[in-house]
């Protein structure tokens, strides 16, 4: 009797323990319920002013939010494997498709704000790159964003239409692809290579040379003609524990106090 | 009852101590056991295959075979000498030493990769150095096999070092006595005794080598068929929503770790 009192009082305890992630879930969930807790997955390139909108907002309606930035590929993916979020802020319209495609949305989304590429170099400019076109030349380090990333997509698609045109010479895209040294996860660890000097230039969103990496680097302008905007979407997500606050955070994000922090960072404010 | 014989004799663990062995014991195996078994099931043979049949899952396992096969053969080439004199010699600063080279394990990956930048990178304190010599470690091959040495190094430095410590020196001094010299007494008695140490030293350093991550893709970046190792392709085809190729890569390596791990059991016992 004792012995199999034993083995059945084990076996609880390891369901109990295998049931212990589930515990912990609903165990971070239940705090500050009365005044609402918010988990926001939004694009790397909104972590600062997100942060910023996150504080005053809080600070409004009395509520704790949390963000998780990361690429917009990487937040999709997550969200299909379960992960508890209430508000999706995607860099571009393709992973909010999917995202839209998987059911992992609930109201339908809307562009809240722009952003433009900009083209950085480290301080000291190691291959005196000073145009565009210099980007092609053989030996120029270049890191991007991989593919898959929203930034890096659209810078590939900026030197398409560069390559399309005449001044930049004969097979620039073939140069440039021949160029880029690495495929970053997501567009600050492309700022970062090209802030600690490692790589010759990069492609990032305006929006992330911020003042520290401003102070780093150089910057290139791309000409609208070349340029692509990133619209970024945002939308409530199905399995939100607080639907009516998620959708109070994302009408703060596009109140004028939202706009203007967003402005301040750089961000296109679509009209 | 079986299971809890013990080498002085039956019933050594019993009663109430029997229930604080089981009960933790379950819950440990199980918690590890279940995502990898759960990652085994995840996908179908026929999708994993087809996911491994492609050119960048191709690519970053021969780029992981090349690269853990060069750690190793440098591992073993550079430890050996360092484990055997932090094993036998007595001098200044010894136990400073063996800290400084345990402390690859402890530190976490990103720092290792920040210190490696910082030391060898294009702005580092070597780079300037580096780059008269035509050097070029940022975004190449030699970057991930230096991350990975880093990394991994300490495990056989560490293995080796306490089975020099156990070969008996009694022995190795007969041996000298016979007429054999250092290097003869070292390579027929040293080495041969202290072997399971040095085998599965070298073992837990190729396996700590092939999950190799974050120091990787902070001072090496992230290339297909360059700098792309298997870690590196998981993450990038997890964040890209490829989840069949993360996962057919990703059961490779528990695969490969396990058979490691099994094999090194093996040999050590």
């Amino acid at each position: 009797m004792a012995t199999r009192f034993r083995y059945e009082f084990v076996s609880v305890v390891a369901l109990v323990l295998m049931l212990f992630p589930l515990t912990v879930t609903s165990i971070r969930a239940a705090p500050a319920r009365d005044h609402g807790s918010l988990t926001v997955f939004a694009a790397a390139s909104l972590t600062e002013a997100f942060t910023t909108i996150g504080a005053a907002f809080d600070k409004a309606n009395k509520s704790t939010t949390r963000f998780n930035f990361g690429g917009s590929d990487t937040l999709v993916t997550q969200l299909a494997q379960g992960a508890p979020a209430d508000v999706f802020a995607s860099a571009n319209q393709a992973q909010m498709t999917i995202a839209a495609r998987e059911h992992l949305i609930a109201s339908s989304p809307s562009i809240f704000v722009q952003n433009r590429l900009v083209v950085i170099l480290p301080r000291n400019n190691p291959a005196h790159i000073h145009s565009l076109a210099d980007l092609g030349r053989s030996g120029v380090k270049l890191v991007l964003a991989a593919p898959g990333v929203p930034v890096g997509k659209y810078a590939r698609a900026a030197f398409a239409a560069m390559a399309r045109n005449r001044a930049f010479g004969t097979g620039f895209l073939a140069r440039v692809q021949a160029n880029i040294k690495s495929e970053e996860t997501d567009v600050k660890a492309v700022a970062a290579k090209v802030s600690l000097g490692e790589a010759d230039a990069g492609v990032v969103y305006l929006t992330d040379v911020t003042p520290s990496v401003a102070t780093r680097v150089l910057k290139i302008e791309i000409p609208p003609a070349f340029n692509q905007i990133a619209s970024y979407p945002i939308a409530v997500t199905k399995n939100s524990q607080d639907p009516a606050l998620a959708r109070k955070f994302i009408a703060y994000v596009r109140s004028p106090a939202g706009k203007a922090v967003l402005a301040a960072h750089g961000f296109i404010i679509p009209s | 009852m079986r299971l809890f014989r013990s080498p002085a004799g039956p019933g050594v663990i019993a009663g109430a101590g029997r229930v604080l062995v089981i009960l933790p014991a379950t819950a440990l195996l199980l918690f590890i056991g279940f995502p990898l078994v759960a990652l085994l099931l995840h996908t179908p043979p026929g999708t994993l295959w087809s996911s491994l049949n492609t050119q960048s899952s191709l690519d970053a396992l021969s780029l992981s075979l090349q690269t853990t096969t060069l750690t190793l053969a440098l591992t073993i080439l550079l430890g050996t000498p360092t484990a055997y004199l932090l094993a036998r010699r007595r001098f200044w600063g010894k136990r400073f030493l063996d800290s400084v080279v345990d402390l690859p394990i402890v530190v976490p990956p990103a720092v290792a990769g920040v210190a490696l930048l910082l030391a060898f990178g294009r702005e580092g304190l070597l780079g300037p150095s580096l780059d008269t010599l035509g050097i070029h470690l940022s975004f190449s091959t030699a970057a991930v096999v230096m991350a990975q040495l880093f990394v991994a190094c300490p495990f056989y430095v560490r293995s080796a070092r306490a089975g020099f410590i156990g070969v008996d020196r009694a022995l190795e001094d007969a041996s000298s006595t016979l007429g054999y010299g250092s290097w003869g007494t070292f390579r027929r008695i040293t080495v041969p005794l202290a072997l399971p140490s040095l085998i599965s030293g070298a073992a837990l350093t190729w396996a700590r080598a092939l999950g190799e991550f974050g120091a990787t893709i902070m001072f090496a970046g992230n290339l297909m068929g360059v700098t792309q190792t298997m870690p590196l392709a998981v993450y990038l085809n997890l964040e890209t929503g490829n989840l069949d190729g993360a996962v057919a890569l990703a059961v490779v390596l528990v695969l490969v770790s396990l058979v490691v791990s099994f094999v090194v059991r093996l040999i050590s016992e």
